[in-house]
């Protein structure tokens, strides 16, 4: 079996690790580290500390293993990322559960000491914004995700996905310490 | 020629039926929603008996869930996580919890000795039987069990 | 309740929120002992019965010392199903079912908890060959009624008759 980097589609690297094959390991290798960091980031912002995060991910990540080791075959229809989000989703909700945060959590991660003066006032606005209009802004915006894919990860219609993007830019535009980032 | 017609509207009723059947389940293989929640097991020695040991083995007969968390019991004596195997966790449609306690005060009537935090990607079937429980003199008891099943919003 | 809203078109997100976006959201996390976490489980998928275990940075602590306590648990054990028991142990035809009633269950950990606790200890019960009777050893017999065993090989109540047995 070719096992090359690169070579191989998300949806073939599914197939070979539910093979029961010798591969099946370097495949499913394979598509947590090309997904890894997505996933790590989306927990990221779904969680109050980069702990969380992680056990999120693994969470997400051990699902999906489980997922693929038992019957029926999964078959993917859409990105793998769409079928991670809700497990890293809920992975998030028994950790805030368990922590008893607060309902809106940060959206954009830890700061960092190198970021210009608008990333704050950036951050800030967003940790403002409703969370689900947040989630829909940095998954289309941040990790590229269609609207119809931001959907199907957030298990909502595509307009509302859309409706949520629209309101989240709207909010976004009205913050005065923003306005140079609307600026074409 | 009415014979054949028959045939041929029985051989598409028949599809629709299949339809009906298979369609749902074809649909939730590709959705292959998750849902997260958890099963208390409940243990009710009588009003005047103190439980002071159980064991319990939970099954999902169906096959489809995970066992993600255990936790302990409602009354104090009983708070801590039960035993349980570590491989679980992973062959883990089915675990075999037990607790003991020495403690001076004992649950005695219903109580929740575990809150199991499960995975299910379907409808579980779960079957709790009584391996072993005792009172506080270790006398062997047979308490009722009764499992109560929860979701997560 | 959604909020429906079909009709509109798709918003364009301007260029440079987009870059500032991505900025702060980029942030960097080790995942050095994440990918140890997941990669450990994952040469499961290869074998027949591959069932990924779940492991939290508290469970993989757990799960090392769970294993390090079955391999102590095997080796103090090991020589009460392969040799001819004690005297105190002759009396039941099990190893550990120190109330003789015919299995292995939480309810021997509990004879030794309440011998610990009542000072009524019988030396036989020291089921971690540790030298004493203690509440470790009932917490050992109590780890040993809830294994798991193997997915064909017997169910648990044959496995709790036959567990120790010799």
């Amino acid at each position: 079996m070719d096992l090359r980097p690169d070579t191989q589609t998300d949806a073939q690297l599914i197939e070979l690790a539910q093979s029961r094959s010798p591969d099946a390991t370097e495949a499913f290798e394979k598509l947590y580290r090309r997904h890894r960091d997505w996933v790590v980031r989306a927990a990221r912002r779904l969680t109050p500390d980069d702990q969380a995060a992680l056990d999120a991910a693994h969470d997400a990540f051990l699902g999906l293993m489980r997922r693929l080791s038992v019957p029926p075959p999964l078959k993917l229809r859409s990105r793998l990322t769409t079928y991670l989000y809700p497990a890293v989703r809920h992975a998030a909700a028994r950790a805030a559960k368990k922590r008893t945060l607060p309902r809106d959590l940060p959206v954009a991660g830890p700061s960092a000491d190198h970021e210009p003066a608008a990333s704050g006032s950036l951050r800030a606005a967003l940790d403002r914004l409703p969370p689900a209009q947040r989630e829909v802004l940095v998954l289309h915006t941040v990790e590229g995700l269609t609207l119809e894919e931001v959907a199907l990860a957030m298990q909502t219609p595509v307009g509302t996905a859309k409706s949520r993007l629209h309101k989240a830019l709207q909010r976004l535009r009205a913050d005065e310490s923003l306005r140079e980032l609307f600026e074409p | 020629m009415n014979r054949l017609c028959a045939l041929i509207a029985l051989s598409v009723l028949g599809a629709m039926l299949c339809g009906l059947v298979l369609g749902p389940k074809q649909s939730a293989l590709v959705q292959d929603e998750a849902r997260f929640g958890w099963v208390d097991i409940h243990l009710d020695a009588g009003a005047g008996t103190e439980l002071g040991a159980w064991q319990i083995e939970l099954v999902d007969a169906t096959g489809r869930s995970t066992i993600v968390g255990i936790e302990g019991g409602e009354h104090p004596a009983f708070a801590e996580p039960p035993h349980y195997d570590p491989r679980a966790m992973a062959d883990s449609d089915r675990v075999v919890l037990a607790a003991f306690s020495t403690a001076d005060v004992l649950p005695t009537g219903r109580t929740r000795v575990a809150r199991i935090h499960v995975r299910t990607t379907g409808k579980a079937d779960w079957k709790l039987t009584l391996i072993a429980a005792a009172d506080a003199a270790g006398t062997p008891i047979e308490p009722e069990t009764k499992l109560e099943e929860g979701s997560a919003p | 309740m959604h909020d429906h809203d079909d009709s509109q078109s798709e918003p364009a997100v301007p260029a440079k929120l987009a870059d500032a976006l991505r900025q702060i959201s980029r942030q960097p996390i080790d995942t050095r002992e994440l990918d140890t976490r997941v990669l450990a489980c994952a040469d499961r998928l290869g074998s027949p019965s591959s069932f990924p275990i779940r492991l939290s940075m508290g469970r993989l602590v757990g799960l090392g010392g769970a294993l390090a306590a079955g391999l102590a648990l095997a080796m103090v054990f090991w020589p009460q199903l392969s040799q001819p028991r004690s005297a105190s142990l002759a009396q039941s035809s099990i190893a550990n079912d120190f109330d003789r009633d015919g299995r292995v269950t939480v309810l021997d950990a509990y004879l030794v908890a309440r011998g610990v606790r009542d000072g009524t200890v019988d030396p036989a019960w020291d089921a971690d060959a540790s030298g004493t009777v203690n509440l470790s050893d009932a917490d050992a017999i109590a780890q040993l009624a809830v294994l798991l065993e193997p997915a064909d090989s017997a169910p648990t109540s044959e496995r709790l008759d036959s567990a120790g047995a010799g």
